[in-house]
């Protein structure tokens, strides 16, 4: 039996409910509560604007992706498009997969704005970068919106070395718009078997700047802020204060309470991550929310107690595992999506390949982030650790 | 009491000879963390943390018979 476009619209119409444009506005004044507004237009479309708070899912990807995007069947929906049929159509399509709660947009997003209710548009992106990231816009948790947060947002790395590499790597390929990186060495041949920023050729090369060549060239759109500095109780404030993320991949003990302490005061998410040999700790300390280093390690350990990997050696690929969390995390962070580590150190033995996850918790007594702080400004960190 | 310690990182090298990291100890009642670090020669301030059941304790809380007790040195390598 053939059937016209006006039988299937006939049928959607007894199953999906209409509602007008200035029903959806008055909703939206009220506040909408759970009910998610279901854009199932063209990406195209939707860039060039959209209801505010709405979710892009176009028609064609609606069955695949509907339920990561609204998980709860029960969840109110009202969908949409430009002139209400293919939300119609949608409409249909959501209720045969057991949605309850579901009405259509009569008129579409035309009527919608030529009636001069709000619509917002998304960041602008470039066809170069519709390509790079177009595997981040398929996943709800990123999509456009997550993509241009990470193209706004502002992470510094501390050291260029081992964790530093993957973690500039990725967070560069991931789009993150600015990537400060401190670190006041050159690049040594020994660091080319794990710090894979870095090239045989660049051998005596500031890090920064061997980094700052290898992210331009992986990623444009990134701006690179080299700072070849030792960071110290002189700088790091300064350092600190454009930006959102620190991320902690430094080789030493004076730098790592140095880091948490400027982070506890500027209140800045410090991602940690920490290697030896065959293990490596990863965790994220964000300040008055979570513990910081110093609930975790209220002590730095005696002078040789914990050598550097200059002095015990390291496994090549554990930072790159190490940091590679790290990014994660980052990211993470910058898009508000999972559940962090904050409050969970993770500890990986590559040897066994074992991986432990350990709760923390906030120590009242810390004498930084703690209820009565016994350290309110930048100390000595070389001779708290017990170096002169 | 009898307690299992768990060592991570550089303080397996503490482990008695064939034990592996994970070295079961006969310990006085009453007896903390540190003390099992010490009863393992491992001198004082290397130990960096203690975890009970994957929880951070404080070095100086008194263990109980059976716990598994975590100990985790900070790393300090990047």
């Amino acid at each position: 039996m053939k059937r016209s476009l006006q039988d299937v619209l006939k049928d959607a119409r007894a199953i999906v409910p209409e509602v007008s444009t200035d029903e959806v506005s008055g909703r939206l004044e009220q506040g909408m509560g759970e009910t998610v507004l279901l854009d199932v237009r063209e990406k195209e479309e939707f860039r060039e604007g959209h209801l505010p708070d709405a979710i892009s899912v176009p028609r064609g990807f609606l069955e695949i992706q509907i339920e990561t995007a609204v998980p709860d069947r029960d969840t109110p929906i009202v969908a949409y498009c430009q002139g209400g049929t293919r939300s119609l159509i949608a409409g249909r399509a959501l209720k045969e997969m057991g949605y309850t709660d579901v009405v259509s947009m009569a008129g579409g997003y035309g009527v919608w704005k030529g009636a001069g209710h709000p619509w917002t548009q998304d960041h602008q992106f470039t066809p170069d970068q519709l390509q790079r990231y177009s595997r981040h816009f398929l996943l709800p948790e990123v999509g456009e919106e997550g993509q241009a947060k990470l193209l706004d947002a502002k992470v510094l790395l501390i050291g260029a070395g081992g964790l530093g590499s993957p973690t500039a790597y990725y967070l560069a390929a991931a789009g993150v718009g600015t990537i400060g990186i401190v670190d006041d060495d050159t690049v040594d041949r020994s660091n080319l078997q794990r710090q894979i920023l870095h090239t045989e050729e660049r051998v005596g090369m500031p890090k920064v700047e061997s980094a700052q060549l290898t992210l331009q060239g992986l990623n444009p759109d990134v701006k690179v802020v080299p700072y070849q500095q030792r960071i110290s109780s002189e700088n790091v404030m300064e350092l600190f204060a454009d930006y959102d993320i620190i991320v902690d991949g430094c080789d030493n003990f004076p730098t790592r309470y140095l880091v948490n302490d400027a982070c506890v005061f500027l209140n800045k998410t410090n991602v940690h991550g920490s290697i030896f040999q065959f293990e490596g700790q990863t965790t994220v300390f964000k300040p008055h929310e979570g513990p910081c280093y110093r609930c975790l390690f209220p002590e730095p350990p005696p002078p040789g107690a914990a050598p550097s990997c200059a002095e015990a050696g390291v496994l090549g690929v554990l930072p790159g595992l190490i940091g590679c969390i790290q990014a994660v995390e980052t990211v993470k962070l910058i898009l508000g999506a999972g559940n962090g580590l904050m409050g969970r150190l993770l500890h990986l033995d590559t040897l066994s390949m074992e991986i432990n996850t350990m709760k923390l918790r906030r120590d009242p007594e810390c004498p930084v982030c703690g209820e009565s702080p016994t350290i309110t400004e930048l100390i000595d960190y070389e001779e708290f650790c017990g170096l002169h | 009491m009898t307690v299992t310690i768990k060592l991570f990182a550089g303080l397996r090298s503490f482990a008695p000879e064939g034990s592996g990291d994970e070295v079961v100890l006969e310990l006085p009642a009453g007896a903390t963390a540190n003390d099992a670090a010490t009863a393992l020669g491992i001198p004082q301030g290397h130990a960096g943390a203690a975890f009970i059941n994957n929880e951070r304790v404080d070095l100086d809380v008194t263990l109980s018979d059976g716990q598994v007790v975590g100990l985790i040195p900070p790393l300090g390598g990047g």
